[in-house]
């Protein structure tokens, strides 16, 4: 008879240690978010719908076969969240590079956060990449990257 | 029987070899009964170790995180005792996107030092020049410039 109520109370214990861990993960993912505005609008932006489909890039959006491989840090600098229309994206940035950001679409395992150069910081299939710059009305327009740029990117 | 015995009696050697928290573990297993009467110290003791181990590498990564905010590599020092004051960064925060490199200058003329050029946009190289706060040292603003054009700044936090 005293075993069913021990037991019982075990199962409680499991369940509140499973929700404490829940929610120590959770609450380290929800930092590093950051939402700007695109000097361009176009109708078929990443991660708008077609017909029932999401559009996986848009204009001025260089997309790379990567085959599952790493992308890396191109300097030190910071990995940030960012919801664009209705897919996830993340975009890159540096204390030491002034007037640009870079957007990165379809990054599997994405970590968040400060990263020194070269590091890993997630893998893709189809990598979308795209190269943002500051304009003066604080909008970012889509520029034409360098070959060089994007080799630092995935080199390494 | 005497078979068992004798795998009993080596069990009970094997046991008496490990120390002793694991053989408190290991002498009750396979465990029969769960919840046990009385409390495993052995287990209990594991447990305390994984959370832990599992605290330690938490706490790695954070530390780890918070310190790769890493030192500007300057590549050459232009004016070694060159500070801006918090007058001069407010009038550079005014200067627009896109505006004549001579328009910053007005306001600093040197930098304390330039990072390595860019190549960012294709074709276009792009300079960079810092300057450490007056008032917070540790802190610099970074200017971007393409050819005459000023970019943009950004605040570069070293360590």
């Amino acid at each position: 008879m005293p075993v069913m109520p021990l037991a019982f109370s075990n199962k409680c214990r499991a369940l509140v240690g499973l929700l404490a861990l829940l929610s120590v993960g959770c609450s380290r993912a929800s930092d590093h978010t950051r939402t700007l505005t695109l000097h361009q609008s176009w109708p078929l932006a990443v991660g708008t719908e077609v017909a029932g489909y999401t559009v996986s890039s848009g204009l001025g959006d260089i997309t790379l076969n990567l085959r599952g491989d790493n992308i890396h840090m191109p300097f030190d600098g910071t990995v940030e969240a960012t919801p664009v229309n209705k897919s996830n994206c993340v975009l890159v940035s540096s204390g030491d590079v002034p007037a640009y950001l870079f957007r990165l679409c379809g990054v599997r395992q994405a970590q968040l956060g400060h990263h020194r150069e070269g590091s890993a910081i997630g893998s893709a299939g189809q990598l979308v990449f795209s190269m943002l710059r500051r304009q003066p009305d604080g909008t970012w327009a889509i520029v034409e990257p360098s070959p060089k740029f994007v080799e630092q990117m995935l080199a390494r | 029987m005497p078979r068992t015995k004798r795998r009993k009696a080596k069990k009970k050697q094997w046991h008496a070899q490990l120390p002793k928290p694991l053989q408190s573990v290991l002498h009750r297993w396979p465990i029969k009964e769960w919840p046990p009467k009385e409390p495993t110290w052995g287990l209990v003791g594991a447990g305390w170790g994984l959370a832990a181990i599992g605290l330690l590498f938490i706490m790695g990564t954070r530390f780890q995180a918070s310190a790769t905010n890493g030192k500007s590599d300057c590549r050459r020092i232009v004016e070694p005792s060159v500070v801006l004051s918090r007058q001069e960064l407010a009038d550079l925060l005014t200067v627009p996107e896109r505006a004549e490199q001579s328009k910053v200058k007005a306001i600093v003329a040197e930098p304390y030092c330039q990072l390595a050029d860019l190549e960012l946009r294709d074709g276009i190289s792009a300079q960079r020049e810092a300057y450490p706060l007056a008032f917070d040292p540790k802190t610099w603003l970074v200017l971007l410039y393409e050819g005459n054009e000023y970019a943009g700044y950004a605040f570069s936090f070293q360590q």
